[in-house]
């Protein structure tokens, strides 16, 4: 079994051959949410991820040593959609989490499509 | 140093199965500072995992998981105690370890696991949260240790013939991840009296867009485990057979 199997039974396999092109931006703005986003990414296959300089760089390689990645210049200042109302009644640690992963989910359904 | 007898002893969350949902509530859990883990798990590292369980590294393929998810724990949150079990959990072992632990996360993937553990949950009276996700959606139920609801009130039995599961439908890694961080939070939430048991929440990924749905499930008279006729009264390993595999 290939290591994505699982995720290509959900999106399909044309899905995930286009995800495997595609260079993608870590958005969240917290060092928490970014390594959360960043693994969830790198382990969906994607070729390449970009953001700005965090330890989630070292991580998503150490996932997935195929996937490059690169330093942009700056901080991300904001994400282009506002997390869910709902993440911030979560407890702090629960909340960092989810909203990681919820860009990361994000990016794998429009970077698929 | 040595601990002062006054000091409140840490509470203890006990995470079954170091899998897709396993992975992020024992993050969570450890990241939040709030208590101690114990993790168990039998199984190792393969590479199909990585994408969902993303406590693990490629260099970690082969490895027993219990050993590189307390690795990277200690590594998130070094002042937290991760003790470890590399055992399956079964009729001999359940009752000590949920025992010794305050609240118990289950993240299995087979319902004989799922069933075990909460009728030994309600046996030992320790609360648990039980998590499930497959495809794009998951739930995650908190169930008190005595009382109405309990698991089996939603949940009533082994289910008859083949279930899905992630192995045979798939699963996104971040929807296991989304759910697992539900289900540590209703874990916190317990241990901080702020949530209530028979709270269930509910995730899914619509095409329209991400849905979050929180609920309190009611009370089944005629519920095996908790109902006014109960007839579980002890851990039987027949009404626990069918088919297991890895957690998701």
């Amino acid at each position: 079994m290939n290591r994505h199997a699982r995720q290509e039974r959900v999106l399909g396999s044309e899905a995930q051959a286009r995800l495997g092109r595609r260079t993608v931006r870590v958005q969240s703005t917290s060092n928490a949410a970014a390594s959360v986003e960043a693994r969830y990414l790198a382990g969906a296959g994607v070729a390449g991820l970009d953001g700005s300089h965090g330890a989630w760089m070292e991580e998503a390689r150490a996932l997935d040593g195929a996937v490059t990645v690169r330093a942009d210049e700056g901080p991300v200042l904001a994400t282009s959609e506002e997390a869910p109302a709902w993440t911030y009644e979560l407890s702090p640690s629960a909340g960092e989490f989810v909203r990681g992963a919820l860009l990361a989910l994000r990016t794998i359904r429009r970077s698929s499509g | 140093m040595p601990t002062s007898s006054s000091e409140p002893q840490r509470k203890k969350v006990l995470v079954i199965g170091v899998g897709g949902l396993g992975c992020p509530a024992a993050e969570v859990l450890a990241s939040s500072g709030a208590c101690d883990l114990v993790l168990v798990d039998d199984d190792v590292v393969d590479v199909t995992n990585l994408h969902r369980q993303i406590l693990f590294r490629e260099a970690d393929v082969g490895r027993p998981k219990v050993v590189v998810a307390r690795e990277r724990l200690l590594h998130i949150a070094p002042t937290v105690s991760v003790q470890t079990h590399r055992a399956r959990i079964d009729v001999d072992n359940v009752l000590r370890l949920v025992s010794a632990a305050d609240v118990v996360v289950e993240g299995s993937d087979n319902f004989p696991t799922k069933f075990l553990v909460a009728d030994a949950c309600r046996l030992a009276q320790r609360a648990l949260v039980s998590a499930a996700c497959v495809g794009v959606s998951g739930t995650a139920l908190l169930a008190g240790g005595s009382g109405a609801p309990c698991y089996r009130c939603l949940f009533e039995d082994l289910p008859v013939g083949d279930a899905p599961n992630c192995a045979t439908a798939g699963v996104l890694g971040p929807v296991a991840g989304i759910v697992g961080a539900l289900a540590a939070d209703l874990a916190l939430g317990f241990l901080a009296g702020s949530r209530a048991p028979g709270t269930l929440v509910r995730f899914e990924d619509r095409p329209s867009g991400p849905r979050f749905r929180e609920s309190r499930i009611a009370p089944r008279a005629d519920c095996l485990l908790c109902g006014p006729r109960r007839r579980i009264r002890s851990l039987d390993e027949t009404r626990y057979a069918g088919p297991r595999c890895e957690a998701p």
